[in-house]
């Protein structure tokens, strides 16, 4: 927005900017939606990751484009969303700023609407939940508060959507200059004369007369405020003088009064804001206690509040993960019909290898359909968390909490991102990640970013389970309790070497938390943030998912087999269709199958025996039976031979040959992963991961799962498959191996404290890249924890076989170690903060 | 007494440490050797009256935003399971702070017996 569209020339304008300002909770995102419904778009502000909501709405002939800024208390440079809001009013100019106040807390909402009033914008004040204030005996005279602000105020209920008209009347009143613009309201007593001063100096320069409010910067100066001096000196022609006699003054004046200037400043505004509230409000004397402290009473008591945490946070995962999983079993039918659907219109399958197109097509599907898969689940998840958010017990998690992650170095408010990435078992660290935007503290944010992808996400399950299973049998309840609780313990002692080495540096905020009043939460509310944020997830993760999972397609796919190893799996399965011709030549059905190609008849039976698998119940069956008869009547038989003795035979024959196809191809996907990029990276790795016990194949394995967790254990399955076709489990192949080559419990130790501290998977490192926004803490989150979890699987492992150390041992001994140092850490914290507040005691 | 902060050791407080002197180190920060009571001291359900503020910059800022303003009545109303953030009422609402952040409050002497 260009300078000469403030200010003058109103009246004629036909698209108008208005800037949503408020303190947090005031209810401006509920505003913002009943303004702008559904005609808005997120977006980031440049540079920096709060994000920026746009909309607009029309009314009339005129658009209006409504900005939602962070919830900010004042406009100070202190914090980030501060600066944000503030840099917006400089430098966009809006021409309308709506202040949505609650009315509840309207002495201190006045606050920021004074500072808005000193930058000169015309306002229109939204004072938002008034039926909460009624209820709390408050009623406010309107009428009073606009003439004694002097400018329009609405009452409004965001939540409902009362007083939107209304709202877009006097926004539209006061744009048009309908109303003068609002007096000076606040006198800064013993400070006018220094004010009238530096406004005085100000004005000297006539582009700062004409692009910045004059007396919002002279207050700024005397506030010392970093970003106003700045400004000031390099953009000022005088700024240096402007400068030296802002400080000047200061000074005289505080050591005058005794007093700071900030202070005084505040001082003048609460003043001016009591009279305008004892002016306005009258107060009916309602002697019952706000309903909220009475459930608080109960819910945050110092005995009872743990286990209501943990009755809460028990829910979650009931709901999400548990009942979550449930509702797969009705949504993955119908990612597999898609699957399907987009397997016919790839070029169908060849007789053992798959032309390029079909095999990365059903690639890119599957990636696809591994996230897809998640989505009932985090739909849960996210409307729950859109309902504590909503309730007001988010907050009051932050507070239960803190303590404990603040030794750490983390935020009360990682409680959250924590519990969503999978504290015990079971989660995903990629809602983890994006829910830590509201982390006010930027060291806390992004500890917990590069944190919470330890957890253990639905992804490493499987893995865990299976290497549990083999190598700690005996031990599993031991085991799966060590592995659940050892990332979050190593997440906290990592949490605390970042924040205390790289993020030192970084800027801190300190737990200051209005703690907001419980409020029911709205389906409408609550459905359309779930809907959002999955959706977000989908569009954001999908996209570049796929695009990734094609880089590790090729990757295990070339460069593929010699034309010799090729000719002889094609001879291989030549003979098992020879076989096969001979049986069917002796029966009757000589004349039906020739004519067509065995090619067709394999891929006709393996349609339908997955096509069986995946109905189910009787009249699924008989459906698939009836679909498959009246599409090939003559084959049918062949496919499910009742009583027909000939039939029987030529079944028993294709079933072999079948299997044999099977058979041929998973070996050639074997040689061919053992040949790739992957391969031969694989055991390129092999003499360094030997430090840890790692051979080829687990390395090929893990570096897979980086793509997603799930492929771990399928590569492993492809990897270890001698044994597959006489029915036997991953777990007993493994097992098979393990005995012929060696690997021991010691192993699987190594393989299990590298992949719980191994980097997040490909998703959630673009999600660390979104919600960083840099591409160097991406590559970090890669790159760090695979040396850690390098690290402390070497060393568990190298330890471990110097000392002749069995598994379990090891096991016990790191978990002591790891839970000593914890908690160390958390003592050292309280013995040193308790010094620093105690110090001040009284002591009578 | 029981010690509203230490949840475990009961009255075993480390509160009795006295050093005024280490308030000095924290940077930017005026003379601030001469202090009272905190709202550390006040008891939980008690209420104090604000006298001024030592903590700077960011902190006292949104402080003086939030309504912790010199003059105003805070109110205890309870500290969290393990002892560390506080949950204060000022002007008719509630605020959370930790330890760190509260004893830099420094209240008047008459609300506490």
């Amino acid at each position: 927005m260009s300078v000469e569209n403030n200010g003058k020339t109103k009246t004629a304008k036909s698209n108008i900017l208005i800037a949503l300002a408020g303190q947090q909770n005031a209810g401006k995102s509920t505003t913002y939606n009943m303004l702008t419904g559904a005609n808005q778009h997120v977006a980031n502000y440049p540079g920096v990751t709060v994000d920026k909501k746009v909309g607009s709405y029309r009314d009339g002939k005129t658009r209006y484009e409504v900005v939602d800024l962070p919830g900010t208390y004042s406009l100070t440079s202190f914090s980030l969303e501060e600066r944000v809001s503030r840099n917006f009013f400089l430098e966009e100019k809006p021409d309308i700023v709506v202040n949505v106040i609650d009315a509840t807390a309207l002495r201190r909402s006045l606050y920021f609407t004074f500072q808005v009033m000193e930058m000169n914008f015309p306002i229109t004040i939204a004072l938002n939940m008034i039926d909460v204030a009624k209820n709390q005996g408050l009623s406010i005279d309107l009428q009073e508060l606009r003439t004694r602000l002097g400018v329009e105020v609405v009452a409004t209920v965001g939540r409902t959507g009362k007083g939107k008209q209304d709202l877009k009347t006097s926004i539209h009143k006061s744009a048009n200059q309908e109303i003068s613009p609002p007096p000076v309201l606040i006198k800064y007593d013993k400070l006018e004369e220094p004010l009238q001063v530096l406004e005085k100096m100000l004005a000297e320069d006539s582009f700062f007369k004409e692009n910045y409010p004059l007396r919002w910067l002279a207050i700024k100066l005397v506030e010392n405020d970093p970003e106003v001096y700045s400004l000031v000196e390099t953009k000022h022609f005088n700024g240096q003088t402007i400068i030296k006699e802002s400080t000047l003054l200061r000074a005289r004046f505080e050591a005058e009064l005794d007093i700071d200037t900030g202070d005084y400043i505040m001082a003048c505004r609460d003043k001016a804001a009591k009279e305008i509230v004892n002016a306005c409000i009258t107060m009916k004397d309602i002697s019952k206690q706000p309903i909220s402290e009475r459930i608080d009473r109960w819910v945050l008591n110092r005995a009872l509040a743990p286990f209501f945490l943990l009755a809460v946070v028990f829910t979650i995962y009931e709901l999400s993960i548990v009942q979550g999983y449930k509702l797969t079993a009705y949504t993955w039918p119908i990612l597999a019909k898609i699957r399907d659907f987009i397997a016919h219109l790839l070029p169908s399958p060849g007789m053992i290898e798959d032309s390029l197109l079909r095999s990365m097509g059903l690639w890119m599907v599957d990636s696809a359909n591994t996230l897809l898969n998640y989505v009932p689940i985090f739909f849960i998840l996210f409307a729950l968390i859109a309902i504590l958010e909503d309730s007001g017990y988010m907050a009051r998690i932050a507070f239960i909490l803190d303590r404990i992650f603040h030794s750490f170095g983390l935020h009360g408010q990682s409680t959250l991102p924590f519990i969503l990435g999978g504290v015990f078992a079971g989660g995903c660290a990629v809602p983890g990640i994006m829910s830590t935007k509201s982390i006010p503290d930027e060291k806390s944010r992004l500890a917990t970013i590069l944190t919470v992808p330890f957890m253990n996400c639905l992804a490493k399950i499987p893995l865990y389970t299976l290497l549990i299973n083999i190598y700690f049998a005996e031990h599993k309840t031991w085991a799966m309790f060590f592995i659940s609780t050892i990332t979050i313990l190593m997440a906290m002692i990592i949490a605390k070497i970042l924040t205390s080495t790289i993020l030192k540096g970084r800027e801190t905020a300190p737990f200051i938390m209005e703690m907001p009043n419980y409020h029911a939460p709205t389906l409408f509310g609550v459905t359309q943030r779930s809907i959002e944020r999955t959706w977000e997830y989908i569009k954001k993760v999908g996209s570049i998912v796929v695009a990734v999972s094609l880089c590790v397609f090729s990757l295990l796919q070339f460069p593929g087999l010699s034309k010799d190893r090729m000719d002889y799996y094609d001879a291989e399965m030549n003979k098992a269709v020879t076989v096969f011709y001979s049986k069917v030549s002796e029966t009757s059905y000589k004349d039906v199958i020739e004519p067509i190609k065995t090619l067709t008849l394999l891929n006709l039976y393996d349609d339908y025996k997955r096509a069986r698998m995946n109905s189910s119940g009787k009249d699924g069956a008989a459906a698939v039976e009836a679909q498959f008869k009246a599409k090939t009547p003559n084959m049918f038989t062949l496919l499910k031979p009742r009583n027909n003795k000939e039939a029987k035979k030529i079944n028993r024959a294709l079933r072999k040959v079948s299997s044999k196809r099977k058979r041929l191809r998973r070996k050639i996907k074997e040689e061919k992963i053992r040949n790739s990029f992957f391969g031969v990276i694989g055991r390129a790795l092999e003499p360094v991961t030997q430090l840890a016990g790692f051979d080829w194949k687990v390395n090929i394995a893990l570096i897979s799962s980086f793509a997603a967790r799930e492929s771990s254990v399928a590569t492993m399955g492809v990897l270890y498959q001698q044994g597959a076709d006489d029915n036997k489990t991953l777990e007993q192949r493994m097992n098979n191996e393990s005995e012929s080559s060696g690997i021991t419990p010691l192993h699987a130790l190594a393989v299990l404290l590298f992949f719980a501290l191994y980097p997040p998977c490909l998703a959630a490192t673009i999600m660390v890249k979104i919600q960083t926004g840099s591409w160097k803490w991406m590559v970090f989150s890669i790159v760090f924890p695979t040396t850690i979890g390098f690290g402390v699987a070497s060393t568990v492992f190298t330890l471990g076989n110097a000392l002749g150390a069995s598994g379990i041992d090891m096991m016990k001994g790191f978990y002591l170690t790891t839970l000593i140092i914890a908690v160390f850490i958390a003592l050292e914290h309280k013995f040193s903060s308790d010094r620093l507040a105690s110090s001040s005691v009284y002591q009578s | 007494m029981f010690n509203k902060f230490d949840f475990f050791t009961g009255g075993a407080s480390l509160g009795k440490i006295k050093q005024h002197e280490h308030v000095a180190q924290r940077e930017n920060c005026k003379d601030s050797q001469m202090r009272g009571k905190s709202i550390l001291d006040v008891a939980i359900g008690g209420k104090a009256k604000i006298r001024r503020h030592f903590s700077c910059g960011a902190i006292r800022q949104r402080l003086l935003d939030l309504g912790f303003i010199p003059g105003r009545e805070v109110q205890v109303i309870r500290v969290a399971p393990l002892g560390c953030p506080l949950e204060l009422k000022v002007a008719g609402y509630c605020v959370t702070l930790r330890r760190t952040e509260a004893y830099e409050i420094e209240v008047e002497d008459e609300c506490r017996k």
